[in-house]
């Protein structure tokens, strides 16, 4: 088993220790196989890093495509982007990941 | 629920004397106001206790030259640092120690996070102490550490508003407790004596505007909170970015292509670190 962070998390992985929130209290059992809904709940918990079965860390690897990446980035955002220096400082992260899935 | 602030106060001012790191702090205090005291006597005092050594140089070398132990002595560290940022080491130490003892990971990524990225606008906007900036903005959540551990009924609310209504951490936290970190990290900064240098960021981070004594270091912790937040490191307590203070951006005084540069850098140091937090055990 290894204990990754739950950005290098995927579909189809397993549970090998059960996933708790910062107060200890049980959100998915040992033996659950994750979801992207199980993924995206055990992350809006604040839960940063579970322990899965096997070594999957090469599979946890691969990256989040460009699209959800620039998603998520305008979610955080959100109403700030209203401010101009807040929008152009998101332009500017949101350049950063197009880099970077070009160099990829 | 309501939280008497002046009685919880005493109560995080009663905390942090906790033994060993106060008992350290008042070893070194009589040889600090020796004329004669030299860089060599504070890092004999330090270097007795080994846990702590390994844990100041761990957390030095996380935050300022990657991961690869530049610093290899404390007397290297304090020659470099000087004595207020060794001593905010110390207090960090102890604030991590608390974070992963709770199992707040996500606000440890975050913290470690906002170090990197605070030493790295620092660095390029050519301040001259860089390495004291990155202290600073490791502990600038100190105050949200002190609220989860002493305050759980109350933290509980305050994540459920955070999903329930959309706010952040900060706005919470002022309407479940009628405070915020920040306050609860003034207040330790006032126990602690800490230099203003240090206190400024930890007290005014969500306020910059606030800061009389270390606007600067202020600003750019306030900004590495914000670019922390906004490229999605670690957890915070809430995934909203925070409004930048304009009058914090203009004194900082960052071209487009500064940002463009700074935004790259701290990139790939956070993918270094997640690297490492990730492959590393999580003790400190």
């Amino acid at each position: 088993m290894q204990e990754i962070p739950i950005k290098r998390t995927a579909a189809g992985m397993k549970l090998a220790k059960p996933a708790l929130n910062d107060r200890g209290v049980l959100l998915f059992a040992a033996g659950a196989e994750l979801t992207e809904d199980i993924i995206a709940r055990l992350s809006k918990a604040g839960v940063r890093r579970v322990t899965v079965q096997g070594h999957p860390s090469d599979i946890a690897a691969q990256e989040k495509d460009l699209g959800q990446k620039i998603a998520e980035l305008h979610a955080r955002f959100g109403s700030v982007e209203k401010d101009a220096l807040m929008r152009k400082i998101r332009v500017l992260f949101e350049e950063r990941l197009k880099e970077r899935a070009k160099e990829a | 629920m309501t939280v008497e602030k002046g009685d919880f106060r005493k109560r995080v001012e009663a905390l942090v004397s906790v033994p060993t790191l106060q008992g350290i702090l008042e070893k070194i205090k009589p040889v600090m106001e020796s004329p004669n005291a030299g860089v060599e006597d504070i890092a004999n005092i330090i270097s007795a206790d080994q846990v702590l050594s390994a844990k100041i140089l761990r957390v030095v070398n996380s935050v300022s030259y990657g991961f690869f132990g530049s610093i290899s002595s404390l007397r290297h560290a304090l020659v470099i640092l000087g004595f207020d940022a060794v001593k905010g080491l110390i207090l960090s130490t102890s604030v991590f120690d608390a974070m992963l003892a709770g199992g707040f990971y996500g606000l440890w990524e975050h913290s470690m996070g906002c170090g990197i990225t605070a030493g790295v606008i620092a660095r390029k906007i050519r301040d001259p102490n860089p390495e004291e900036i990155s202290i600073a903005a490791l502990l600038h959540d100190i105050g949200k550490v002190i609220i989860k551990t002493e305050l759980p009924a109350e933290s509980s609310s305050i994540d459920q508003a955070v999903t329930e209504k959309q706010m952040s951490t900060y706005e919470a936290e002022r309407e479940i407790l009628g405070f915020d970190h920040a306050t609860v990290g003034e207040w330790l900064c006032q126990v602690w004596n800490l230099p203003a240098k240090l206190a400024d960021p930890i007290t005014y981070h969500h306020q910059p505007d606030l800061s009389r004594l270390a606007q600067r270091p202020t600003a750019i912790v306030h900004v590495a909170n914000v670019f922390v937040r906004a490229i999605g490191f670690g957890f915070g307590g809430d995934n909203l970015v925070p409004r930048i203070s304009r009058a914090a951006w203009e004194m900082l005084d960052m071209p487009d292509s500064l940002v463009r540069e700074i935004i790259g850098e701290m990139d790939g140091k956070l993918e270094d670190a997640e690297e490492f937090l990730a492959s590393n055990d999580t003790e400190m």
